[in-house]
């Protein structure tokens, strides 16, 4: 049997049918396998949470995403700071690549800290967004002097009077850096400030999947201690938690998507080795 | 150096640092032609040499509080670089409105679009800078609606598109015409099956532990990426971080040739 061209369309209803049925309608799915970054990411936040010598310290949660990586990011930014809260763990969130991710990093932050009890100035603080050009002068200056060098918090209140920041002013008095990207912008936190003050500094990266394979050294190397890969990052740590959200539910579409491009792969395949054989009977 | 300011003072420190600033920008248009070269060398140069100096020179003090002479002046370095992309931001909407502006005016091809562009602009910046400063509900509102209605999920659906390209192109290019293509198709193959719990679930039933737990199609992916993925990738960044070096330096030392380092000042 020939296997006929598809047209583009056709592929492209498939696909849209693939993606939005399993958002729709529950399909049941087995839980995925906890893949060893996902391992590291969990036990990196619970090892620094009771540390004695780093749980009181402040965590910097830096959102580097915009609208069109929201699936991805933002269902990683939600599982990892309902675990950030859920160790009553002191937190500031920033943003230097993307304007968006001041907002997108700030309101999320608002409305789970606003459910855990956590208040703004006292528990945690949005320092706003910063222009990416000079990022790397910046987080020069933040190692010894992260009041004197980000200046004001979104509001535009200096963060020396902010109470939250009172015991926090240089790198020392960090304890984690979590990256959310859409971009390999974690690179700038390890090259400026991971190494900076007298001891190093936790940092995971969650990064969408295209960009996890540029991290994996990274992961090799130690510079990094954990990692969520993608939306299927998100899914595991939100498996891990026992606290199913939108990563979970979405999860199925992206398990079917993907067997959707693999059996089109092979189709594609076959109906070039089909051709192939048709084009060697006719010279014969 | 410098201090965060606040109600009068700042108004005050924005209008003296404008002055002062078109003061240097017209002193710098004074400057003759044959000079401009030298000077824009000595500034790069001595930029670059700031930050290589506080870097390379020996620190001192309490362990917790290692200085060097210079590094107390990273901060202001900072605020100077920040000031510096504001004006090259400036720039950039001046230099980006006055063109579709001329084409809306001349309704040259596609002048439509332009002005989509500068209402849109315009619409943005009154909606979330406004957002900040002015109480009024209906600004919030306009806010709510260019941004979250609009911005945020035509962004989310541009981005989202590329799933039906890879979708097209997988079908129609991801061809096993050579051994190569072969090994690239089936190791894209593990790490998709390996990446989605559908996927995991194929080889669940084979035993998480002992030498059988590498059949699991999730630790083949792991394994591709850690064992054969990144040390390509490592490989790729040492030559970019040579090549960036070499670029840094030329910059630096002003030696760069070709596009926007050899035209006339």
């Amino acid at each position: 049997m020939r296997i006929p061209q598809l047209d583009r369309r056709v592929l492209y209803l498939l696909l849209a049918l693939v993606v939005s049925i399993p958002l729709l309608v529950n399909v049941p799915l087995p839980p995925p396998a906890i893949t060893p970054p996902t391992k590291s990411f969990y036990e990196t936040i619970e090892t620094v949470s009771t540390d004695p010598k780093t749980k009181d310290k402040l965590v910097i949660i830096s959102c580097n995403f915009g609208s069109g990586t929201l699936a991805e990011n933002l269902s990683q930014l939600e599982a990892t700071l309902n675990h950030i809260v859920s160790k009553r763990m002191k937190f500031a969130i920033f943003a230097f690549n993307d304007p968006q991710g001041r907002d997108l990093g700030g309101s999320t932050a608002q409305r789970i800290a606003d459910k855990a009890g956590y208040k703004y100035g006292e528990d945690w603080v949005n320092w706003g967004f910063r222009p990416p050009q000079g990022i790397q002068s910046l987080l020069k200056a933040m190692v010894n002097d992260l009041h004197g060098a980000l200046g004001t918090d979104v509001k535009g209140t200096k963060l020396s009077t902010i109470p939250v920041m009172a015991n926090y002013k240089k790198a020392d008095d960090v304890g984690l850096i979590i990256e959310f990207a859409a971009a390999d912008t974690v690179k700038y936190w390890v090259q400026f400030f991971q190494r900076a003050g007298t001891t190093p500094i936790a940092t995971l990266f969650c990064p969408t999947s295209v960009m996890a394979n540029e991290a994996y050294p990274m992961l090799e190397t130690g510079q990094l201690q954990g990692m969520l890969v993608g939306l299927k990052g998100a899914n595991e740590f939100e498996t891990v938690m026992k606290r199913p959200g939108f990563a979970t539910r979405a999860s199925a579409s992206l398990s079917y998507s993907h067997l959707l491009i693999i059996l089109l792969i092979i189709l594609g395949n076959v109906g070039m080795i089909q051709d192939r054989k048709r084009q060697q009977g006719a010279t014969k | 150096m410098f201090q965060v300011q606040h109600g009068a003072a700042l108004y005050t420190h924005l209008a003296g640092a404008a002055v002062v600033s078109v003061i240097l920008f017209f002193a710098l248009t004074l400057v003759p032609t044959k000079l401009r070269r030298p000077l824009i060398m000595a500034v790069t140069f001595a930029a670059g040499l700031f930050y290589a100096l506080e870097f390379f020179w020996p620190v001192s003090g309490p362990e917790s509080d290692q200085k060097n002479f210079l590094t107390s002046y990273i901060k202001p370095f900072s605020d100077i670089t920040t000031v510096l992309q504001s004006f090259a931001l400036g720039l950039g909407v001046y230099s980006l409105v006055s063109i579709h502006l001329r084409k809306v005016a001349r309704t040259q091809s596609g002048w439509a679009y332009s002005l989509v562009l500068i209402v849109s602009m315009i619409v943005m910046v009154i909606a979330h800078i406004g957002k900040e400063y002015i109480k009024a509900p209906w600004v919030h509102q306009l806010n709510e609606f260019a941004y979250s209605g609009l911005m945020k999920s035509l962004d989310a659906t541009m981005f989202s598109i590329i799933a039906f390209y890879i979708v097209s192109a997988a079908y129609r290019a991801f061809r096993i015409r050579s051994t190569e293509a072969t090994i690239l198709l089936v190791s894209a193959g593990i790490i998709m099956l390996g990446q989605v719990a559908i996927g995991q679930a194929i080889t669940n039933a084979i035993p998480n532990e002992g030498l059988t737990a590498n059949l699991r199609v999730e630790n083949m992916a792991n394994w591709i990426l850690k064992k054969v993925n990144s040390p390509a990738i490592m490989a790729i960044d040492f030559g970019l971080g040579v090549g960036g070096l070499a670029t840094a330096l030329r910059l630096w030392l002003s030696l760069e040739r070709g596009s926007y380092f050899e035209e006339e000042l």
